[in-house]
């Protein structure tokens, strides 16, 4: 097992270099220099701009840029200066990772009891409209851009009702809080954006729960169990779910990817302080840091969803064989 | 079955526009009697797109970041209600009095008694030290030109300091008085090469009313007062909390719901709307800037002044003003913005007369119509993505256009990607504009020497009697004659259209009642008096 | 049944974007008063004025003087001799034309734009998931085929490119290449090829070792004939399913991109670009980001409802 698992995180790390030197050769061959972004509509003379380009060493050659990059990378382990931040790209990171983690987080958590929740009970309710109205419901919620869903929510929830803040991560005056209403307030501001990141995938599980049941339903076994009289709630619960939680497990998993990538979106239109945030603004400012460093981690995201994904269906049933490509 | 199932989902696609269809006001706050006298205390809670990049305004290339830097590091003199740059409108600021020497090689300013906030005094060391660092190499500063005729900064004791200057000429105190004098005693830990890297939030320490304290990248930055500030009493605030979000619609929600309290740049539509219905003070203020069509003037026809006058007059630059900016703003008249003191104000804007414009067209061959002879001037027409004024200007000036026969097609890009076309010569024209803060440098805009790539005169533009002009300017030993000579240029320049000269616009900051002493009165400085405000 | 009807749709859908200039509707990139028709709400009748040489004029308010007829345009009274008119008169020149959607900030058609940005948009979404399937097909043929040392190459190439978060590398694209209507389908064909890859190579690994395929092999059948005559057809219906959710997803890509301002570029309406912007106007004119919204969330259903019904049907071991 340890030998399976440190043979496909082995994976990761040509993985990880692939997407960086893919990242880096993009940002390099696209026509212009980084500092007319940062420099916006400032009359500036020659000399002041090249000053400040072999400031920030944007003259030195491309290739020259990336040796330096990967020797400090593997050597001493360091990912560079944020120009956008002014700070090292890791503090960046560092910072921007948490809140990321905590959206996506609390969006899985409700995606899946929203999912499994609102799956299961419409596979009870076969051929009545509440099935009806969850699979249009799941339909909608998948159709929905994300952003716009975002600020529909923002509108409503938050300008009409008045219910939700409308955006970042805590209040003003968050820092003079108790530990209960700091925890309280983040809570709060949770809400909405991890609503918002999570409705996709939520509909994605609650069809995939859905059908998942209704197959495990119509099993002949328990269609006989069923006539000698075995409950209906057991057999929805004792086994339709059940078999219907490995590929749910899978979604998961592979659901993983997905929130980091929607992150972008949310994060921009809710202001959260987090991974896709950071990322957005760095490629606007040629950032190149921390976008090397924001797609390499991304990439080992989608690494380890797949791993955990797979991990968990072995463990779930013992006759799924372990692959061991990252992917069929 | 089916039927049923798709009215319901007709049904709930619906149902969002039924919810905005009905109206629906959230409760608006009573307006509260401005009270007289200023109370001490309180937070100001201040939206902004942008985030601070560094609190080293010699490293920061961020237009917000300054506005909020020029609050904790002051400079010698401050800008005043008035024309933009002219010595009459500075006000002392960490320099009490100054005085030029008599063979006009030098300025000697005597500083105030004043301290940092840490409690060091401010003294003429830390103006020499700020000097050198002005000057250094390592340093990637902006307005660095502004220093190039300063041969040095002398200490002649602990509250007097003379600058030296390389010859006599008009703007000495302006460029002695650029940018804010740093402690010497803080930033002096750190050598010049590592200043890019440094985080100088630990720095810690002001001459100015406020001082930073937190900053939570991407979320949100605190300035606290800063006791040690020379004026007594002030600042009033004891807190200014910027809250960093970078969606402008999602700013104005929040300042109507109340989470925020001030913003101080909203688009000039959601002024009407904001300040409808009582509940949020708007504050128009002049921003020293002006947008226009930047033409090729080294590719046909661009390269034809009359073509270029035709142009601009088909072009109705009022309704832009109308359209686009809400009214805020006046149409374009020349290479000067409005705000500053060089202007001429007898300086006619081009009239918008397409008749004349197509007369001017058919002469030159083009078609100005459909059916008529001639060929149909196509070109295209660039502007960089993300302002959304100049976006949506993009989409109007092409209708304009149309209705002359011209056949535009707009290309809204990145920012980088739209200089590098520019610089490289490869564009028809392009909708820029330019933001003047400090000192107005015509020259470096319109003299033929400063064609890519050497300088910002990027459509190339070269009349010999203009550039002769500008020579006679940089040798004008005053103020007054000065004046005649740059009435001359701009009459040249605005007479070869080299640039159409589109609109100047206002900026519009809002806030919340409860905000009280806003006053913007110094072109491109919004928070100049910061310092003033107070809660109610 | 239900994917009949959602095809249905979507080809209902595709129809009206096909004829949508004969359908007699406003030019949707028309401005003719950008301040009386600025954000108007659906269901407006503005007042206007046929003029005698046949233009219109558009009023926010109208009146009779002597011998004249003042319009107002925001702040600003305009005097017009009746003779200028239609007929020489206010009561025949008067008119009160229909905005059944409202107009956005430019005083376009809202309506006329939406129909239009259909073109548009499922134009992109068609021409992006084509390059999708083409470029898919093209790898994963290729990786099926050969095996070995190809093979591994490029299923790594395509985990590496999986690996970036699709909207990431679409942004990243677009911020350095630049805003255009060929640029945004490059790029969303290019980051969307690789579960058409998959598909391709999964058939042709599962056919490749069957009798006829190594029969023909050994009869020295070139490839490429292999590819398109034997096995190329078994992927058929699954390749078809796989396009018909990718139409849908581009679709909603092609409006992420434009909501960070990052879109086809303007004046030509896509779905997207319309709701970024409204976006900046939702509070006070709703229906300019609303309404293309909406027609997306019916659009992209009508898609998924069709290729996953379809595939259930059809490919009874896909998952």
């Amino acid at each position: 097992m340890i030998r399976y698992l440190l043979r496909r995180l082995a994976v990761a790390v040509p993985l990880m270099l692939g997407v960086a030197t893919l990242v880096f050769i993009l940002l390099e061959t696209a026509p212009g220099s980084p500092v007319d972004r940062v420099l916006g509509d400032r009359p500036v003379p020659a000399e002041v701009r090249e000053r400040i380009e072999r400031a920030y060493g944007f003259d030195r050659p491309a290739p020259e840029r990336y040796v330096r990059w990967l020797g400090a990378l593997c050597l001493r382990g360091e990912l560079g200066w944020s120009h956008s931040r002014a700070r090292p790209v890791s503090r960046a990171i560092g910072e921007a990772l948490p809140p990321t983690l905590l959206l996506a987080g609390t969006a899985m958590v409700f995606f899946l009891v929203a999912g499994i929740a609102l799956g299961a009970w419409s596979a009870a309710r076969r051929g009545r409209w509440q099935e009806r109205l969850v699979t249009l419901l799941s339909l909608g919620a998948y159709a929905m851009p994300a952003f716009w869903l975002g600020l529909m929510a923002i509108l409503l929830f938050s300008y009409r009702f008045g219910w939700f803040p409308a955006s970042s991560m805590r209040d003003v005056d968050a820092a003079s809080f108790s530990a209960a209403g700091r925890l309280l307030d983040l809570a709060h501001h949770l809400v909405l954006p991890a609503a918002v990141l999570g409705a996709a995938s939520a509909a994605a599980m609650m069809r995939f729960v859905q059908a998942g049941m209704l197959e495990a339903l119509a099993e002949p076994f328990v269609l006989a169990a069923r006539a000698r009289g075995v409950s209906n709630r057991r057999l929805l619960w004792g086994h339709a779910l059940r078999r219907a939680i490995l590929p749910v497990i899978n979604l998961a998993g592979l659901s993983l990817p997905v929130l980091v990538s929607g992150s972008l979106v949310v994060e921009v239109v809710f202001a959260w302080p987090g991974m896709g945030r950071l990322t957005y603004d760095a490629i606007l400012t040629q950032d190149t840091g921390v976008v090397l460093a924001t797609t390499m981690l991304a990439a080992l995201f989608v690494v380890l969803g797949n791993l955990l994904a797979d991990l968990a269906m072995a463990w779930a049933d013992p006759r799924v064989r372990l692959r061991e490509e990252s992917a069929g | 079955m089916e039927l049923k199932r798709f009215r319901s989902l007709l049904a709930l696609l619906l149902l969002p526009a039924a919810l905005f269809a009905c109206g629906g006001e959230q409760a608006v706050p009573e307006a509260s009697v401005a009270d007289a006298s200023p109370r001490a205390g309180g937070t100001l809670v201040i939206g902004s797109i942008s985030d601070v990049d560094s609190w080293n305004e010699y490293i920061s290339q961020q237009s917000f970041t300054h506005f909020l830097l020029h609050r904790v590091y002051l400079r010698l003199a401050e800008p005043k209600p008035g024309p933009l740059d002219h010595p009459e409108s500075f006000a002392p600021s960490l320099a009490e009095t100054w005085v030029p020497s008599e063979d006009g090689l030098s300025w000697t300013f005597r500083l105030r008694e004043a301290v940092w906030s840490d409690g060091e005094p401010i003294d003429a060391d830390d103006v020499r030290f700020t000097w050198m660092a002005q000057t250094s190499e390592h340093v990637p500063w902006i307005a660095a030109a502004s220093k190039a005729q300063i041969v040095d900064v002398e200490v002649l004791d602990d509250r007097t300091v003379r600058f030296h200057f390389e010859r006599a000429y008009p703007y000495q105190f302006v460029d002695a008085v650029e940018g804010g004098i740093l402690p010497q005693h803080v930033f002096g830990k750190v050598p010049f090469e590592q200043w890019k890297d440094h985080d100088w939030l630990t720095a810690n320490v002001a001459s100015g009313p406020f001082i930073p304290a937190v900053h939570r990248p991407g979320e949100q930055i605190e300035l606290v007062r800063n006791a040690n500030y020379y004026e007594p009493g002030k600042p009033y605030l004891d807190r200014v909390v910027v809250r960093v979000v970078p969606d402008i619609s999602n700013l104005t929600t929040q300042l109507r719901s109340g989470e925020i309290d001030y913003l101080e740049n909203i688009p000039h539509w959601d002024a009407e709307s904001l300040g409808s219905d009582g509940s949020l003070e708007i504050v128009p203020f002049e921003y020293a800037n002006y947008d226009f069509i930047g033409w090729n003037g080294a590719r046909a026809p661009f390269n034809d002044a009359e073509m270029r006058r035709a142009l601009t007059m088909a072009i109705d630059r009022q309704a832009l003003v109308d359209e686009l900016i809400a009214g805020h703003g006046t149409v374009g008249r020349g290479p000067a913005p409005s705000a500053w003191w060089g202007a001429d104000p007898g300086l006619d804007p081009l009239p918008y007369d397409p008749e004349t414009a197509r007369g001017i067209l058919r002469a030159k061959g083009y078609s100005t119509a459909e059916g008529e002879t001639g060929e149909t001037l196509h070109m295209t027409l660039l502007t960089n993505a993300g302002n959304r004024v100049r976006e949506d200007a993009l989409v109007k000036i092409q209708a304009h256009l149309a209705r002359v026969g011209v056949e535009v097609s707009i290309q809204p890009l990145e920012m980088r990607t739209m200089r590098g076309q520019v610089v490289s010569g490869d564009y028809d024209a392009y909708l820029g504009g330019w933001v003047f803060s400090g000192k107005v440098d015509l020259q470096g805009l319109f003299d033929s020497a400063a064609a890519p790539p050497n300088g910002m005169n990027i459509v190339s533009y070269a009349n010999p009697e203009v550039d002769e002009l500008f020579a006679q300017l940089a040798q004008a030993d005053s103020w007054e004659s000065m004046t005649p000579i740059l009435r001359e240029v701009q009459a040249k320049i605005a007479q070869d259209q080299p640039y159409s000269f589109l609109y100047e616009a206002q900026r519009i900051a809002a806030h919340a009642p409860t905000v009280a002493g806003v006053r913007i009165d110094v072109p491109s400085d919004p928070l100049n008096n910061l310092a003033d405000y107070w809660i109610q | 049944m239900t994917w009949r009807i959602s095809l249905a749709i979507v080809a209902v859908l595709a129809v009206i974007a096909l004829v949508a200039p004969w359908l007699g509707l406003r030019d949707p990139n028309a401005q003719p008063d950008g301040l009386v028709l600025r954000e108007l709400a659906p269901m407006s009748r503005p007042d206007a004025l046929r003029m005698a040489d046949g233009t219109r004029r558009f009023a926010s308010e109208l009146r009779e003087v002597d011998g004249a007829v003042e319009l107002r345009r925001g702040a600003r009274w305009e005097r017009l001799e009746l003779e200028t008119l239609d007929g020489g008169a206010l009561a025949t020149a008067r008119e009160r034309p229909l905005y059944v959607l409202g107009t956005d900030g430019f005083g376009r058609d809202v309506l006329s734009r939406v129909v239009h940005g259909a073109r548009i948009s499922l134009l992109v979404g068609l021409l992006a998931a084509t390059m999708a399937l083409a470029l898919g097909t093209l790898v994963g043929a290729s990786a099926g085929l050969a095996g070995g040392c190809l093979d591994a190459v490029l299923m790594r190439f395509t985990d590496v490119i999986l690996s970036v978060p699709r909207l990431f590398l679409a942004v990243l694209l677009v911020a350095l290449y630049g805003r255009s209507l060929t640029t945004t389908i490059i790029v969303l064909g290019a980051t969307s090829w690789m579960a058409a890859a998959r598909i391709v190579r999964g058939q042709i690994l599962a056919l490749r070792e069957r009798d006829y395929v190594q029969a023909a092999r050994a009869a020295g059948v070139s490839p490429v004939r292999l590819v398109r005559l034997h096995l190329l057809p078994a992927a058929t219906m699954p390749l078809i399913i796989e396009g018909v959710l990718r139409v849908g997803d581009t679709i909603m890509i092609e409006a992420a991109l434009s909501f960070l301002g990052l879109g086809v570029p303007p004046p030509d309406p896509t779905w997207g670009n319309m709701i970024a912007e409204g976006r900046d106007r939702l509070f006070d004119a709703w229906w300019i980001a609303t309404i293309p919204g909406l027609a997306i969330v019916a659009t992209v259903v009508a898609l998924h409802l069709a290729g996953e019904t379809a595939r259930r049907r059809w490919s009874p071991q896909a998952g």
